[in-house]
């Protein structure tokens, strides 16, 4: 006969594991500070490909100034001023990060704990079934 | 009321019975609104603007997850600016990837808010994004939100600004540079953007707090909240910058019915049988509030059943009413017999 508490259970299980199963099951599988230093890592290639393609944009734009600065060989100053506003891009979106992936892995965790209990619910319905 | 929450729950349980074909359908009609939209705003590229390639994309679209989604709108509106101007094709592929890496790259999930700026833009209705968004998502939907608006009035500088980068056989620099300068220029001082900006971020934050607080019809007071908000932050804005915040009341106010609408097939709950609990464990000491949902189909009373039924359903009663007696008589009969 149909159990309909263990259907219950596992058509929650199901939804949960076609919506956030995946992501959360895949972060499990890092410690947090494992998780949290390799999406930081992503971070930081998408800030410096991004800073690229501004630096890109900013000397199509200001090509002549650019042009200029280089004829007078005083390219110095401007490459520093780009650098200390790359290095504030980037300590912004590693502290952001920081808290982000943190706060997700912890959420994914939670989430987790939930879905464990749904399994050991349906495997109890299911010894109860057996017996 | 009963018979809005019947309604509510059988029209739920048809589109559940339905799901994948709602989807499915859903997203292709929402894909042909974004790409009429791209067609009818910079439709330069003839082939990509035919009626059998926008069903075709729509069709894949409403067929593959979310994210893809962005990646194919990205490439259509890419191509559109490449057929009209290529350096200006370029730097519009440069400026998407700027706003997905360093913007949408944390946001990703909000796909549907980034393309349904742009297309309600075309009704001046943007201001209905962020009322819904608030309840409905997190605060981060406050980035897809202005990414979208800031792109459509971006390809609108960069239409604007096309002919001065020369013609397809010839390509004038200098020409190209001003062109830029004039785009970035134009679209980064837009003052548009920066109203809608701050309207969109205060109206997502007072949506979404004021919906969490406990207390009794939250989320219709959250919706409410974040469209007053976001009229009385639109009309301040405007009045500092020096524009026109006229569309902002329309939106806020459509927003509200519309989140009202969505929120009701969302969750409703019976606020008059709310209960206080109060218990504990080794660990912590618990005050929990329950508010039950609205009885469903399977649990509300049938409707009046006919005679014919009331006949029928009384004999089967008596039915089993005799049959459980009997059953009682057995037990009864067989412990005196083992006694």
């Amino acid at each position: 006969m149909l159990n309909a508490n263990k259907i219950r259970w596992m058509t929650r299980a199901s939804i949960y594991e076609k919506e956030e199963g995946t992501t959360d099951l895949s972060r499990n599988s890092y410690y947090a500070s494992d998780y949290v230093r390799y999406c930081l890592l992503k971070n930081f290639i998408s800030v410096t490909v991004a800073a690229f393609l501004i630096l890109a944009i900013y000397c199509l734009c200001r090509v002549e100034y650019v042009m200029t600065l280089a004829a007078e060989m005083n390219l110095g100053p401007f490459f520093r001023q780009i650098a200390f506003i790359y290095a504030i891009a980037i300590i912004i979106y590693t502290a952001a990060g920081i808290v982000l992936y943190t706060w997700q892995y912890h959420s994914s965790r939670k989430r987790l704990k939930t879905y464990y209990r749904m399994l050991k619910m349906i495997e109890r319905y299911g010894q109860e079934d057996g017996q | 009321m009963t018979q809005l929450l019947m309604l509510r729950e059988r029209g739920i349980r048809f589109i559940k019975e339905y799901e994948t074909w709602f989807t499915i359908g859903g997203k292709f009609v929402g894909m042909m609104f974004v790409f009429t939209c791209i067609n009818n705003n910079i439709g330069y590229f003839p082939a990509l603007c035919s009626m059998p390639v926008t069903l075709l994309l729509a069709m894949v679209c409403s067929i593959i997850p979310s994210g893809f989604i962005v990646f194919i709108t990205g490439a259509v509106t890419a191509a559109q600016m490449m057929k009209l101007s290529m350096p200006i094709g370029i730097v519009t592929v440069m400026v998407m990837l700027i706003i997905y890496l360093l913007f949408l790259k944390f946001s990703s999930r909000f796909t549907l808010v980034l393309l349904a700026v742009p297309v309600l833009m075309q009704w001046h209705l943007q201001f209905m994004v962020p009322v819904i968004a608030g309840i409905i998502f997190t605060p981060y939907a406050f980035i897809p939100a202005v990414a979208g608006m800031f792109i459509v009035k971006f390809l609108g500088c960069c239409t604007a600004a096309a002919s001065l980068t020369g013609t397809s056989g010839s390509i004038n620099y200098e020409g190209i540079i001003t062109a830029l300068n004039t785009i970035f220029s134009q679209s980064l001082a837009d003052k548009d953007v920066w109203m809608f900006a701050v309207a969109a971020a205060v109206a997502i934050a007072v949506g979404y707090f004021v919906s969490r607080i406990s207390f009794d019809y939250s989320w219709y007071i959250g919706l409410a909240a974040a469209a007053a908000a976001e009229i009385v932050t639109a009309f301040l804005a405007a009045q500092y910058l020096g524009v026109s915040s006229v569309y902002a009341v329309p939106g806020a106010v459509l927003g509200l019915i519309v989140g009202a609408v969505i929120q009701f097939f969302r969750c409703v709950v019976d606020y008059s049988r709310k209960e206080y609990l109060q218990f504990e464990d080794e660990d912590y000491y618990y005050y929990v509030k329950a508010i039950p949902k609205y009885l469903t189909l399977s649990t509300l009373p049938d409707p009046e059943p006919s005679d014919g039924k009331k006949h029928s359903v009384i004999q089967e009663a008596g039915k089993a009413a005799g049959s459980a007696r009997d059953n009682m008589k057995k037990i009864v009969n067989n412990r005196k017999d083992s006694e």
